[in-house]
């Protein structure tokens, strides 16, 4: 009971100490009230404002120019500057955050490049300016890659068309040239079956002849007649020989071109296969594209960056970060300088000469401090709660569960800072320094990603980056207790063994007292 | 005289500096122990290692013939402690203070009440008591102190300076409540540099000089020891004082010295011979006698003979 009562009595002491300070009163209930609206009301969007784009050219080409255009569009300010020199001295001198040098012959046909300037001490604004104005260029770009693509799909599409008009053509070609082949074939066969040769002692005109001179001998001159027909039917017929002669050689010469036509449609056989095999390879290849949407083209994988959870403003990134960062510096700086106060204050020797344990007095500043945060916490949540509505209620318990054992761990550390250090001075530096170092090597100024290796390992042992890592979990990724469930049990023990160091240090700064 | 708190061959050292050296004390109970001796002589060291505050580097301090530091919590329940500069909150009101150390000594509610009540009344703060400490005049805050020290009816109450800062009025009430506090069976410890204060005040004093005492016992005791001559301080209405030096023996004067019209007179021999020749050249030179007057030495007289001769 005496237990309870000194312990109600430090704690009630500790607060009424530190509301009396009207300084601390005022950072105690009006500084997380001031800084969650403050950062409520900026970061509760999702958009960039305020960018200044910087642009130069020798000529503004119709593209520099539809750029630009596209680039104003959005949120961005262009500012057209007279020179690349000045776009950079302005970039330097911050009036602008980016500063573009487009080329003179900036156009579709030529290869051109544009050239952004950005100044990379402002690191964590580059990124932001780079992706704004990239994704700008980039659409514009696409857009005209997409028009490009198309002409060529168009030209490709008539190709494909016309192939389909004359992909039959070939085939009734070679039809036309194996009929007329056939007919030749058939021609010179009919040629070639003709026979003309005709000999003239196969008429017996001789054997006649003989008779008649016999017949004529035995009868002189009836016979005479006969003889006379007779030798006139012979020059007829070797008339009509002479004809057929001249036939033979005619039709020997009908056979030789229609044998050269032969040829010929041969070979236009073989041409029409070929063009037909060709058309035929055309049409595979036209028909082979796999994708005939320019869309697609040019951008053949599509991908899009959908985000794990339903788009949030920054001010649901930001959260986890500013929660913790107020638990952090509280944490550390109000105990390091409750502990440092009560060791250098008058007050301390009758409090070590009283007949209380130390351990009581550690257990009272510890409360008080959690008291305070909590205060602080509730008044930030109050707050939030006018910002996220009904889903902050669903994480609460895991998320009060969360920042009571990293308000203890911030609380312990100051606790050790203040029983290490002698003066106000230099414990509220030592503690001031100690959560800058948290922060620096957090993922809040720069990604963890981007330090060396080793001290990014060790970086990720940081307690703000482990609670801003749980809160993220909880808070945004809505994970609930069990998605945390191994870390937490990783931070208890932690707490526990900083409490160790808190009656290790506490010994020791009480010895040096005493000494 | 039986010993409450016994101090055996105690040594402390700051870094190289030597501030107690071996010093052995017996403080009786129900007594005021004074504890005087130039400034950084140790007394402040002295307190605090009697109280466990700092860690002794040799010796050791017995509290009703126990070690200290063996039973520092019945020790820290039974001894109260105003130090010479202040230690309460300055941020909380009087009350406030009073019920905060006041529950850190373990006593109910009631008691505390009680207790503020009647030592609020005692060291004349019942108009402040609503009051921040820190807007306290000088002399309020050395009360608050001693008020502090007080709210747990302590056994052994030490008291460093407990005058500093006091008007004279506040200061002679000051003295008869630490005689009241003594009277009701509280043992006192105290140290201050007001020699003539702690003539009024102690029961025995303790001389510390050079990092050692030097001599304990009473005041009498030390006059006994360290102070034989008598002074006799003359004030005559012609303020001339060289016809009282012709008619002295030599032999049974110290020295002779002026402060204003007073004229004093170091005896070799006892006061009242001396006074008797001083009365005789008076009156034959027909002058008057305003004021004379027999003086045994002051505490502060001693004390500088004894931390001349060491």
């Amino acid at each position: 009971m005496s237990f309870a009562r000194k312990l109600g009595k430090i704690i009630g002491k500790n607060l009424k100490l530190i509301l009396r300070s009207k300084g601390s009163a005022l950072i105690v209930f009006f500084g997380p009230l001031f800084l969650i609206l403050l950062v409520g009301t900026a970061f509760n969007t999702s958009s960039v404002y305020g960018i200044r784009v910087g642009v130069y050219a020798d000529q503004y080409t119709s593209l520099g120019e539809s750029l630009v255009q596209e680039l104003a569009g959005k949120q961005f300010t262009v500012e057209k500057l007279a020179s690349k020199e000045t776009c950079i001295e302005e970039l330097k001198a911050g009036t602008i955050h980016v500063c573009s040098i487009f080329p003179g012959d900036l156009s579709i046909e030529k290869e051109s490049k544009i050239i952004f300037y950005v100044d990379p001490s402002r690191i964590n604004l580059v990124y932001l300016v780079i992706e704004g104005i990239s994704s700008q260029v980039e659409t514009k770009s696409e857009e005209i890659s997409l028009q490009l693509t198309k002409g060529i799909l168009e030209v490709l599409t008539f190709t494909k068309e016309q192939l389909g008009h004359v992909k039959a053509s070939p085939m009734e070609i070679t039809h036309t040239s194996q009929t007329g082949l056939t007919s030749l074939q058939e021609a010179d066969r009919l040629l070639g079956e003709q026979r003309f040769a005709f000999l003239e002692n196969e008429l017996e005109f001789d054997t006649i002849e003989e008779q008649a001179e016999q017949l004529r001998q035995q009868y002189n001159a009836s016979v005479n007649g006969i003889l006379g027909a007779v030798g006139r039917s012979k020059a007829t017929l070797r008339e009509k020989l002479a004809m057929l002669e001249r036939s033979a050689v005619h039709r020997d010469s009908a056979r030789r071109v229609l044998d050269a036509l032969k040829n010929n449609f041969n070979k236009q056989e073989e041409e029409a296969a070929k063009l037909e095999s060709a058309i035929q390879g055309i049409d595979q290849k036209v028909s082979g594209i796999a994708s005939t949407s320019a869309g697609k083209l040019v951008s053949p994988i599509s991908t899009s960056i959908e985000p794990v959870i339903a788009k949030k403003t920054h001010l649901n990134y930001l959260f986890p970060t500013l929660i913790m960062m107020i638990v952090m510096f509280m944490g550390v700086l109000l105990s390091a300088l409750l502990i440092i106060r009560e060791k250098t204050g008058i007050s301390y020797f009758r409090n070590f000469i009283s007949p209380t344990s130390e351990a009581l007095f550690i257990l009272g500043n510890y409360l008080t401090n959690i008291l305070i945060i909590f205060l602080q916490l509730v008044i930030v949540l109050a707050v939030a709660f006018y910002f996220f509505k009904d889903a902050l209620f669903a994480v609460l318990p895991g998320m009060l569960l969360v920042l009571f054992l990293f308000a203890s761990l911030f609380i312990f550390l100051g606790m050790i800072i203040g029983y290490l250090f002698r003066s106000e001075e230099t414990s509220i530096l030592a503690a001031i320094s100690i959560s800058s170092i948290f922060l620096f090597f957090s993922n809040t100024i720069l990604p963890l990603e981007t330090l060396p290796v080793v001290i990014k390992k060790i970086a990720s042992y940081n307690p703000f980056v482990i609670g801003e890592s749980m809160l993220k979990k909880l808070m945004v990724f809505q994970s609930g207790i069990a998605g945390v469930q191994e870390m937490l049990l990783l931070v208890i023990g932690v707490v526990a063994g900083v409490f160790l160091l808190v009656l290790l240090t506490n010994a020791l700064s009480k010895r040096a007292t005493q000494a | 005289m039986d010993s409450l708190l016994e101090v055996i061959g105690v040594s402390k050292k700051f870094k190289r500096k030597v501030v107690l050296h071996d010093v052995n004390l017996d403080i009786p109970a129900g007594k005021i122990f004074g504890i005087i001796g130039i400034s950084g002589s140790g007394k402040t060291t002295l307190l605090n290692s009697i109280v466990g505050f700092y860690r002794t580097d040799q010796g050791q301090v017995l509290y009703q013939g126990k070690r200290i530091d063996r039973g520092l919590h019945q020790v820290r329940k039974e001894f109260g402690f105003a130090t010479q500069t202040n230690s309460f909150y300055p941020k909380l009101t009087v009350e406030e203070n009073l019920h905060y150390f006041g529950t850190l000594y373990g006593l109910q509610k009631k008691t505390i009440a009680a207790n503020i009540t009647k030592i609020l009344s005692q060291l004349q703060l019942e108009d402040v008591r609503h009051i921040v400490a820190e807007n306290l005049s000088g002399g309020m805050k050395r009360r608050l102190d001693m008020a502090c020290a007080l709210i747990h009816t302590p056994k052994v109450l030490i008291l460093d300076e407990p005058t500093e800062e006091l008007d004279p009025r506040l200061r002679g009430e000051m003295i008869e409540l630490i005689k009241q506090i003594r009277d009701a069976g509280t043992t006192i410890i105290v140290t201050s540099h007001l020699l003539w204060e702690m003539e009024r005040l102690c029961d025995q004093v303790a001389v510390l000089h050079n990092s050692q005492v030097v001599h304990v016992g009473s005041i009498e005791q030390l006059r006994s020891l360290y102070g034989k001559n008598e002074e006799i301080h003359l004030e005559t209405a012609s303020g001339k004082y060289e016809y009282v030096t012709r008619s002295l023996k030599k032999n049974d004067v110290k020295k002779t010295e002026q402060r204003g019209n007073t004229f004093i007179i170091h005896c070799n021999a006892p006061g009242e011979q001396v006074l008797h020749q001083v009365m005789k050249a008076v009156a034959k030179k027909k002058d008057k006698i305003n004021i004379v007057d027999i003086r045994k030495p002051s505490l502060n007289d001693v004390f500088m003979k004894i931390v001349n001769e060491k």
